[in-house]
């Protein structure tokens, strides 16, 4: 059953931020399951993400031609998941992917996230934003318990 | 006590984060590449601990289990364990604080690739800590990726490195493949120094002390001695003063980590705060006298890989008091 359902818009101004949602969970369950889904993934401007990668270069002291700055194209962004049970951070998924599930649970959980039982109290969704390029990024975490 | 060298593999990463290994495949790999030991450090995660120390048992492999914090603010690699701390918390006015727990604690803490170009080709990638002093700190990721000598960034790294050398920092230097996947190409390992079999407490104890350098395969036999017969192994502190430095070099370990390569060692580079002084090697050996200053003194050796010109060794510097 979907026990959160969670909608936010992240802008540039919001990179380097963590961002913390949390949700009450009244009983305990088999596993919890995290579909959790951000869009774009890309920067499609190429030519704002060849000026992007020449100015990043260029503040880090390093010169480099067109050839050298295409070869760093697509740029990306980069939100990650964290999952707090009441306990405590219980794992993170440091991915690329941009529609991904994790499920944590006892006897199974997604690789970056510990094993545990799924117990009533406040639960959290951390979203960090390591890189939001685009104008507006949309994502959305879906909580399932099982 | 005889220090012996060992090959290792200090940054490599799993599916427990983005790299495209199973714990179980990437310890075949270090398997297959004849390094004596790996260390796990996914990014902002530790679960595939029990799985790669399962895998390096089944393999022969020395396993450090770590985690790279993987921060807004730079990476950072962690070995010996996760110590429980959160990686969010990590920022510029706690780094200091956490990095002295993991230390006091037995860990090792050390700034992963320090000059790679940051946000937004790679967030945090650089060392944008603002950290003035690193005696929190244990190691320093001087190389990085393949072929890690002619990368500019790590160039930009070694000379760096020096310079907090000449500030009092006593960091080992360290290499890390940031592994997530593949193999072949031109790598490096960061050879660690230990008495007897090792493991992977003496190997978090060579980190420490500093018993360490980094190579694209051949090993290297240094002995500084005073002239009372005292020898001092690399990464020691000595006093001020009359030397001798005797060096030899060796070729990869036979069928050992990149034991395929040609490698044509041909002179040794000395770096201390005054300046450096350029030494050739004959038949891969040298001896030298001389007066250590207050500070530092550093080997590096450079010379050809398969052909190619490259600097082919790197070593934690003596600390002369």
């Amino acid at each position: 059953m979907l026990l959160y359902k969670l909608e936010t818009v992240l802008t540039p101004g919001m990179t380097s931020g963590h961002y913390r949602f949390p949700f009450t969970i009244d009983k305990a369950f088999r596993q919890l399951r995290f579909h959790y889904v951000y869009a774009p993934k890309r920067l499609e401007d190429r030519q704002q993400s060849l000026e992007l990668v020449k100015a990043c270069y260029a503040r880090y002291g390093f010169q480099i031609n067109e050839a050298q700055a295409e070869a760093e194209l697509p740029l990306s962004n980069l939100i990650t998941l964290s999952v707090d049970s009441p306990e405590g951070l219980a794992g993170t998924a440091h991915r690329h992917a941009d529609d991904a599930e994790y499920t944590i649970g006892p006897t199974f959980s997604s690789p970056g996230f510990h094993r545990m039982e799924i117990v009533a109290g406040e639960w959290a969704v951390t979203l960090s934003a390591h890189a939001v390029l685009s104008e507006k990024v949309v994502a959305e975490v879906s909580v399932y318990g099982d | 006590m005889a220090i012996d060298f060992y090959p290792f593999e200090l940054h490599a990463h799993t599916r427990h984060s983005d790299g495209r290994f199973a714990p179980q495949e990437l310890a075949a790999n270090v398997a297959s590449e004849k390094l004596t030991g790996f260390a796990l450090t996914d990014h902002n995660t530790a679960t595939g601990v029990p799985y790669a120390q399962e895998a390096a048992d089944d393999c022969g492999l020395v396993f450090i289990p770590g985690i790279e914090w993987t921060t807004f603010y730079g990476h950072i690699t962690v070995l010996g364990g996760d110590f429980g701390i959160d990686w969010r918390r990590i920022c510029p006015s706690t780094v200091q604080k956490e990095a002295a727990f993991v230390k006091q604690n037995g860990g090792c803490v050390g700034i992963a690739h320090p000059c790679r170009i940051g946000y937004p080709i790679c967030t945090g990638g650089s060392d944008e800590w603002g950290i003035e002093d690193y005696k929190d700190f244990t190691h320093y990721e001087i190389w990085s990726y393949a072929d890690p000598s002619a990368e500019p960034t790590n160039v930009r790294a070694e000379a760096r490195y020096r310079a907090l050398a000449a500030q009092g920092s006593k960091l080992a230097c360290v290499y890390g493949r940031d592994w997530h996947g593949g193999s072949g190409g031109l790598y490096a390992s960061t050879f660690l120094g230990m008495d007897g079999k090792p493991d992977s407490r003496k190997a978090l104890e060579a980190i420490r002390r500093g018993r360490s350098y980094v190579s694209l395969g051949i090993r290297l036999n240094a002995t500084l001695s005073d002239g009372t017969g005292k020898k001092y192994c690399i990464g020691e502190e000595a006093e001020a003063g009359e030397y001798t430095l005797t060096i030899s070099i060796e070729p990869p370990a036979e069928k050992g980590f990149n034991s395929g390569r040609l490698f044509e060692p041909q002179k040794v580079y000395v770096y201390t705060p005054q300046g450096q002084s350029i030494c050739p090697l004959e038949k891969n050996q040298l001896e030298l006298s001389l007066k250590a200053q207050k500070g530092f003194m550093q080997l590096a050796v450079d010379g050809r890989v398969d052909g190619l010109p490259r600097r082919l060794l790197i070593a934690t510097p003596y600390y002369i008091q």
